[in-house]
């Protein structure tokens, strides 16, 4: 009776911590971190699925040999029950090694001899396989394959919720049809960088983009083409910026790039590249092909010193018109009134 | 001999679809609804391509129907019934097998081969 309480004990903090656990890595080492104290075996494992890929979690102390093994039985496990045709010598699943801090696992050094091994199904869907593994034969018996599928759909359970959750943070921040961010986001760390910048008198370049005669495009190929262009452009911004910049969606065909600790010299140079890649590379739509080109203003601190980021978004815009109204296709910056430097950029 | 024919369709219906609630609240227990309806499915997917009635088996996680597969089935001959039902069972078996080598079977041995024996009497009756 006390080694069942005992084990209700263990399997209820268990599911405790999955249930605490908001991502994928968490969830899987919550629960390795305690299995050994409810069975008697050698590794855990969690097989996943993302489309093509595979990938197997297990304890960071497994033996190479241990962890093919592991791998062997998992796969298996998984062609049968997604019908597909993955065999252990063909798939070479990408290994994310962790430390579960087991009193027993991957200590073996012999074969295993008895696993199980649980789908976790989403909707009809398998994402994975979890097993057990074991050195003795007939390892596991009817208690510990209740203990296990319950902390199996716990498992599955957290992770749709993970997914869910996470899916959910990609709809607060990212436009749904550029895949860029979105002007909420934009707003949230443009404050950020524009704090650091007036607080530390370091600089900081925006630059404000916008698709030249985008109504007629829409026009004339019709919204579908419309949003593909916005889908092309927004591409090449990515292409043409480093890893840390931030680009944008603002909204219609406008897009915002953030570039922090970047003069206007800088931030004119990227500009540039911005426009000379977008003009570089038109839209094919089937056998025709759609010219592009962008008008960009810049505006940077220290250049000037505007008083919130909203007179910094302002001075990119004034740019930017002034960009349109010298004909398209160029890049403009924003310098303040009287300043001695020459208000524009003609770098075709 | 005309009459004999369906009523040994539903016998043998009614004698497998008391052989899977039999499995159903076994394996339930030891596994979820929710898995074991998913292998449920799945075996039958599998299983339908050789005997396509398999697919009037009705699965939810509340458990099997053989009901619609009555209705259908009633032309059908016992054999085929039989070795439908059966290749059911035995992908059912080896679904098992896969999630949990032998631990589910081990459970099952004794409920199933007893109702097995009783089909194929009642198919050389």
């Amino acid at each position: 009776m006390r080694i069942i309480f005992k084990n209700l004990n263990t399997l209820w903090s268990i599911i405790n911590a999955i249930n605490a656990s908001a991502d994928l890595a968490t969830i899987i080492e919550a629960t390795g971190c305690r299995l050994s104290h409810l069975f008697d075996i050698v590794a855990f494992s969690t097989l996943l699925k993302e489309g093509l890929n595979l990938s197997i979690y297990c304890d960071d102390s497994s033996s190479p040999l241990l962890v093919e093994e592991v791998a062997r039985n998992t796969i298996k496990t998984l062609a049968f029950l997604t019908g597909e045709r993955l065999t252990p010598e063909g798939v070479r699943p990408h290994v994310e090694r962790m430390r579960f801090e087991s009193r027993w696992m991957g200590t073996s050094d012999g074969r295993l001899k008895s696993h199980m091994s649980l789908p976790m199904v989403n909707e009809g869907k398998v994402l994975g396989v979890t097993s057990l593994h074991s050195d003795h034969r007939d390892a596991f018996d009817a208690q510990a394959l209740q203990f296990f599928s319950l902390i199996t759909y716990q498992m599955a359970s957290a992770m749709r919720h993970s997914q869910v959750l996470s899916s959910m943070k990609d709809m607060a921040i990212y436009d749904t049809l550029t895949h860029l961010y979105n002007r909420r986001y934009l707003d949230q760390v443009l404050q950020v960088e524009f704090e650091n910048s007036t607080l530390k008198r370091q600089p900081l370049s925006i630059i404000m983009v916008d698709i030249d005669h985008f109504k007629a495009i829409n026009d004339q190929y019709g919204h579908d083409e419309g949003d593909r262009a916005l889908v092309h452009v927004a591409s090449l911004l990515k292409g043409s910026l480093r890893k840390h910049d931030i680009v944008a969606r603002f909204g219609g065909e406008e897009f915002v790039v953030v570039i922090p600790k970047m003069t206007m010299r800088g931030a004119v140079v990227i500009a540039e590249r911005i426009r000379r890649s977008v003009e570089g590379a038109p839209l094919s739509t089937g056998e025709r092909k759609i010219h592009l080109t962008v008008s960009l203003g810049v505006a940077s601190i220290p250049a000037i010193w505007p008083e919130s980021k909203e007179e910094l978004i302002k001075c990119a815009d004034t740019a930017l018109y002034e960009a349109k109204g010298k004909g398209r296709n160029r890049v403009c910056f924003y310098v303040a009134p009287n300043t001695p430097i020459e208000n524009e950029l003609l770098l075709r | 001999m005309g009459r004999e024919k369906p009523n040994t369709n539903l016998e043998l219906i009614d004698l497998y679809s008391s052989l899977l609630s039999e499995i159903w609240a076994k394996v339930s227990e030891l596994i979820g609804e929710g898995l074991l309806a998913f292998l449920i499915r799945l075996t039958i997917d599998r299983t339908s391509d050789k005997f396509p009635m398999l697919r009037e088996i009705r699965v939810s996680e509340a458990g099997v129907s053989l009901e619609t597969m009555k209705k259908q089935c009633r032309d059908a001959s016992p054999e085929d019934i039989h070795r439908a039902c059966q290749g059911l069972v035995k992908d059912l078996f080896n679904a098992f097998t896969a999630i949990a080598e032998n631990v589910i079977n081990r459970e099952l041995f004794s409920t199933v081969l007893p109702k097995l024996r009783e089909a194929e009497k009642m198919i050389s009756r």
